[in-house]
């Protein structure tokens, strides 16, 4: 499958809350792509939600680590570390 | 309404703002005028005024006042002079900070209705938090009951609450769930989410992983629900 493809799938299953599904295609996309911006984010978001919160504030990092400037995950960091 | 906020230090600026925020009339004072002017624009009055001043202070028709807030407690003697300013001038309701035990209760014994101790009730809910990381949050209601707020343990994920049964196994009472809905944004194709509280959620309730449980029941038993 093209990375746009398992982008879309773990989308999909993320909004269906299938946690589980979504959590593996964003993985997936890591495998072929490790510094996925979308995947990292959106990975960082899942666990996020799912009130894992080390795991979120460690993927928010590494898309800081590939994107400094990025403001959307910054905030999210800054957010879970007040908690 | 309308409230009276005594002393802005950190806690009472907190309080000043956020009853103001809520669209509450509000007049802070603080004998500080830099603490003063930090809050001016953002509450209805502010004034420079020692609050253990009587005769200022009975000019500002204390009475009026649905709430009077006193939010000093470094200051010991200072609270309660001003309590008893207050309380004589015949403020409706007293809400009081404590620094200390014996400060509060010397500030139940001029006939505070409330008092507060900011400290060691965060400092609970901290230990709490930390204590189980699957605790959010922790509210001692009496010696015997407390409401917690906990992560969904793994073991309920995809059940409802009719088939685990909280009231029957643990003697615990779901009164709400706190849940992280994602949400699919059509013109940037990025995940969001949004918080929705199921309050009283009802036996065909199915919990998902990162449901927040808020619960209500006897401590030890809540002590019990933890270790799951």
């Amino acid at each position: 499958m093209k990375i746009e493809d398992l982008l879309e799938e773990a989308k999909f299953y993320f909004v269906s809350q299938k946690y589980d599904l979504a959590e593996k295609f964003f993985k997936e996309v890591l495998k072929k792509e490790p510094g996925n911006k979308e995947a990292l984010f959106n990975l960082a978001l899942l666990y996020e939600v799912t009130n894992q919160f080390d795991q979120a504030k460690e993927y928010f990092e590494r898309v800081l680590e590939v994107d400094p400037s990025n403001k959307e995950a910054r905030d999210h960091l800054d957010k879970l570390t007040e908690l | 309404m309308q409230f009276l906020v005594i002393g802005l230090g950190r806690f009472g600026k907190a309080v000043a703002l956020t009853l103001a925020s809520k669209g509450h009339e509000v007049l802070a004072i603080d004998k500080d005028e830099s603490r003063v002017t930090e809050v001016e624009d953002k509450v209805s009055q502010a004034l420079v005024i020692d609050s253990t001043n009587e005769k200022a202070m009975k000019s500002l028709g204390i009475s009026d006042f649905d709430y009077v807030i006193v939010c000093m407690s470094s200051n010991m003697e200072a609270s309660i002079l001003t309590t008893m300013i207050v309380k004589d001038s015949g403020a409706k309701k007293v809400v009081a900070k404590a620094g200390t035990e014996v400060h509060a209760k010397i500030l139940k014994r001029i006939g505070v209705d409330k008092v507060v101790f900011p400290e060691a009730e965060m400092g609970q809910r901290v230990a709490e938090s930390l204590s189980s990381p699957k605790i959010f949050d922790y509210i001692e209601l009496s010696e015997d009951y407390s409401i917690v707020e906990i992560v969904t343990p793994d073991v309920f994920v995809g059940k409802t609450l009719a088939e685990i049964d909280l009231r029957k196994k643990y003697g615990l009472q779901v009164i709400a769930i706190r849940r992280k809905v994602p949400h699919l944004n059509e013109d940037t194709g990025q995940v969001g989410y949004d918080t929705k509280v199921i309050l009283a959620p009802g036996p065909d309730q199915e919990l998902l992983k990162g449901d927040i449980l808020v619960v209500l029941g006897e401590t030890p038993k809540i002590e019990q629900f933890k270790k799951l």
